[in-house]
């Protein structure tokens, strides 16, 4: 008996020893070293591009699902609806890509950083960048500038009393992986412990039920529930901008993320994100801007 | 199951029913403790109606001791507790006087140092005699035994059937059904054949055992002693 | 001496099967194991993927900050929000136990007062088990605010779920309280009732403690698994722990606050899964000691004082074969009827269990 008691630690030993001596060490990528800058303008074509993509002669775009308006229209990514849609198309077509060589994947956002290789090109999900998310994936450039912003029931004492100091006073709720969690917690610093649901649809079903004061989302998604969701809802206000961004979601070091980034400097050079902005996002210069 | 079944038994009388396996001795034991319903039929104890409506079956069972082949007892307590548990809870006698009511008991019966051991550790001869003796500490009019040796090894058999004796010779009305004929034949007053669910015959011990007037009581005891000569 | 009757030598078997074969076998046994998990870890090592994985997964650095959190970053302790499961599992175990024995009870009587109770006892058991659990929570968890009753519509998120657990479970655990109930032998009910105790009286202090002796094992096995399900509770927003490791990993974009968060629900289960294991191997010790007991059959003492003795029993018969003068007709017959197998043995151990 003692011996395999000795032999069972000796192996417990060796497999705790094993994982923690070898992970010590900072993330490097296994798939690809070279860095993603620098590409050529010939090598963005479509024929230039092909090596670099999850299947040959189509683009792969992933997103979540439910996918929500302003981003998508009617869940569907192939409309074309929707400001991350049309965006994804538009740089499609900058790098060569014809409506119809587009795909969409479903990648829960959970699973878009897993480590090993991607099944897409690039995820479009209103990911922020961070620069820790930076190690563990390569993002884009900025498509869209963020700020976050407030929605809660006409009736709810938060539309009058907003100031920093009433603010704390409130239980707040936003959905995982956004970054909305950080913003109230280290913006707002509310004493009660906000919410956190899997989906944004939870979250409103919170706010209607009134489990939570008010939603903390960014902005054209609050524009969008007040106006058209949630009945009886207003948008409160928006946040003063933290310099928050959202990137196109690569794997790290993935070489086609260069030619997007070139796309995407034309794309706003052309004036067409702007224009799909205005389409899509209805910013009202209207909006109050009040202080967390 | 039973059929026709006429039986009167007077104060102190000690009644042996005997018969083959599934001949309704235990069927109509049952019955007269009201562990089985009755379809149709009456039964008297001390002159009053037990089967009748209204009556509360809990009231009649305090009164009445029934042993079984299989001895039952909760193995979950000690010996002292399975005797106290009903006199305490059921006539609500305090502890210290089921307490002294056991001591008796055991004590008249032999198992005073076992009254802290649990049934498992007792043999089965001695958790018969808690057995009945738990079925004593009731104080009932009348005492039901099912068969109660049965299951006992032959050298722990003696043991029970002297506390059985005992019981007899201490003026307890009792109904026994056994398969033990010689201490049929010594204890009973009247001994009773069972056949089919009826009684074939019933009649003082010597007389059914040495002249049995139904064929079907000669041939049960001829069997009985063919079997004892193999 | 065995070979001269046509047997193959046993005895030379016998020396190799025990001593020093035993020890051989055992080395043997510890061998294959460690080489077995060493090819498993050496696999694990040597993939392709396995730098990455282990960053991702196993990074002690990640692990802490996990482990202690970083509200202003976006997430929280993942061991702090354990102990919000501790207390939902803990208050929902207690409400389980009651609740699943009620029904349990309702469910075993047979008098016609309870029909009723009976009928909603079983609609109850079937849709709490057909309906999943995520159901469940979802359906209390946004339903019952969604109703605006003054008081009950507005607790936190962790009483909803509590609730919900224990609708689901309660259930279950009937069930295994009813195995329970049904194993304890009809006799002792009848031995119960023929002393004149009242059902309830004899559910209470026969039936009842039986049951719950023989299923504390499935019991805590269920308690085990409702550890788990809490989990389930961070869909209605609360802060459990597996919803802090989810938050951090969404933030950073590394997976070892879920290692965090399993080595902590380890550190919970194991020592109750051994502690069930414990309690098996007693009770099982308990009931072979009482077969034993019954192995050894001859060795009763005879009692000490008898009054029995004045009752005229003739010395020495205790060593007579009892069954010779108990069947048939005393001993008018020959001593050729000693011979009739004691009676029923097999009774004997089923009477003794």
């Amino acid at each position: 008996m003692r011996q395999t008691a000795l032999a069972a630690a000796i192996a417990l030993m060796a497999v705790s020893a094993g994982l923690a001596g070898c992970s010590s060490s900072t993330s490097s990528s296994s798939a690809g070293s070279s860095a993603s800058t620098g590409a050529s303008t010939a090598s963005c074509t479509f024929t230039g591009v092909q090596s670099e993509l999850y299947s040959k002669g189509v683009l792969t775009v992933a997103t979540d699902q439910p996918a929500y308006p302003p981003w998508f229209e009617n869940n569907q990514p192939s409309n074309g609806q929707g400001y991350e849609s049309a965006v994804a198309y538009a740089v499609a077509a900058q790098l060569g890509f014809r409506p119809s060589q587009v795909k969409w994947a479903h990648e829960p956002f959970d699973s878009s950083y897993a480590p090993g290789p991607k099944k897409f090109d690039f995820d479009i999900n209103e990911i922020s960048y961070s620069a820790a998310r930076a190690q563990v994936v390569t993002f884009s450039d900025s498509y869209y500038d963020v700020k976050q912003a407030l929605v809660a029931l006409k009736s709810s004492p938060i539309v009058t009393k907003h100031t920093p100091a009433e603010l704390k006073t409130y239980v707040f709720g936003d959905q995982v992986g956004t970054t909305s969690l950080a913003f109230i917690n280290s913006k707002i610093q509310p004493t009660g412990i906000p919410k956190v649901f899997e989906t944004l649809n939870d979250v409103k079903q919170a706010l209607q039920t009134k489990q939570i004061a008010a939603l903390v989302t960014d902005t054209p998604t609050a524009q969008y529930i007040s106006s058209s969701e949630i009945p009886g809802s207003v948008m409160v206000a928006q946040f003063p901008s933290t310099g928050e961004h959202y990137g196109l979601l690569f794997a790290k070091g993935n070489p086609l993320a260069g030619c997007v980034n070139k796309a995407l400097a034309t794309l706003k050079s052309n004036g067409t994100l702007a224009k799909l902005t205005a389409k899509y996002l209805q910013i009202y210069t209207s909006v109050p801007t009040i202080q967390p | 199951m039973l059929r026709g079944i006429e039986l009167a038994v007077a104060p102190h009388e000690v009644i042996c029913l005997i018969g083959a396996s599934g001949s309704g001795k235990s069927t109509l034991l049952r019955c007269v403790n009201l562990l089985e319903q009755i379809d149709a039929g009456m039964i008297w104890l001390g002159g009053q109606l037990i089967t009748g409506p209204g009556v509360d079956e809990n009231l009649v069972r305090r009164h009445i001791g029934i042993v079984f082949q299989s001895f039952n007892l909760f193995p979950h307590m000690t010996v002292e507790r399975n005797i106290t548990l009903a006199p305490m809870k059921v006539l609500g006698l305090s502890r210290t006087e089921a307490g002294a009511r056991a001591t008796e008991l055991l004590d008249q019966f032999g198992l005073a140092e076992k009254r802290s051991d649990y049934p498992d550790r007792l043999s089965g001869g001695q958790q018969q005699r808690v057995a009945i003796i738990r079925a004593l500490a009731m104080q009932p009019r009348l005492m039901l035994l099912d068969e109660v040796t049965s299951a006992l090894d032959p050298e722990l058999v003696a043991d029970v059937l002297d506390v059985i004796r005992e019981l007899a010779h201490g003026g307890m009305t009792m109904l026994i059904a056994t398969h033990e004929m010689g201490f049929a034949r010594d204890i009973a007053s009247r001994v009773c054949f069972l056949a089919d669910g009826q009684i074939v015959e019933q009649a003082p011990p010597d007389q059914l055992f040495s002249q049995p007037s139904d064929e079907r009581t000669r041939r049960f005891l001829r069997r009985i002693v063919d079997a004892g000569r193999m | 001496m065995a070979e001269a009757q046509g047997l193959p030598d046993l005895s030379a078997r016998r020396s190799r099967l025990l001593g020093p074969s035993d020890r051989r076998g055992l080395i043997l046994s510890t061998a294959s194991t460690v080489v077995v998990l060493a090819a498993l870890l050496a696999i694990f090592l040597l993939a392709p993927g396995s730098r990455q994985v282990r960053h991702t997964f196993f990074n002690p650095t990640d692990m802490w900050r996990a482990l202690v959190g970083n509200p202003k970053a976006g997430y929280y302790s993942v061991g702090e929000a354990l102990w919000l499961n501790i207390r939902m599992f803990v208050a929902a175990e207690i409400l389980i136990l009651i609740l699943a024995l009620v029904v349990a009870v309702v469910r075993q009587s047979t008098g016609p007062v309870l029909l009723p109770l009976r009928l909603v006892g079983t609609v109850y058991v079937d849709m709490a088990r057909g309906v999943p659990l995520i159901l469940v929570i979802f359906a209390i968890g946004f339903g019952v605010p969604a109703l605006q009753i003054k008081g009950i519509s507005s607790q936190s998120a962790a009483v909803y779920g509590v609730a919900a657990l224990v609708f689901s479970y309660s259930a279950y655990v009937s069930e295994v309280y009813r195995a329970g109930l049904n194993s304890v032998h009809r006799s002792q009910a009848a031995a119960a009732r023929s002393l004149g105790m009242s059902g309830w009286a004899s559910m209470r202090y026969v039936i009842l403690p039986q049951a719950i002796r023989v299923i504390i094992p499935p019991l805590l096995n269920d308690f085990i698994s409702l550890q788990k399900d809490t989990a389930l509770v961070g869909l209605l927003g609360s802060i459990e722990a597996n919803k802090a490791a989810e938050l951090y990993s969404d933030t950073v974009f590394n997976y070892s606050s879920y290692t965090v968060a399993a080595i902590l629900f380890l550190l919970l289960t194991i020592p109750l899964a051994r502690f069930t294991d414990h309690l098996i191997a007693r009770d099982q010790a308990r009931r072979l000691a009482g077969a034993r007991l019954w192995a050894e059959r001859a060795g009763v003492p005879r009692p000490g004082a008898r009054t029995s003795s004045a009752q005229g029993r003739r010395p020495g018969s205790q060593t007579r074969p009892r069954h010779c003068g108990s069947k048939g007709y005393g001993s008018r017959s020959g001593p050729k009827r000693c011979c009739v197998v004691s009676s029923w043995p097999w009774l004997r151990t089923r009477s003794s269990a």
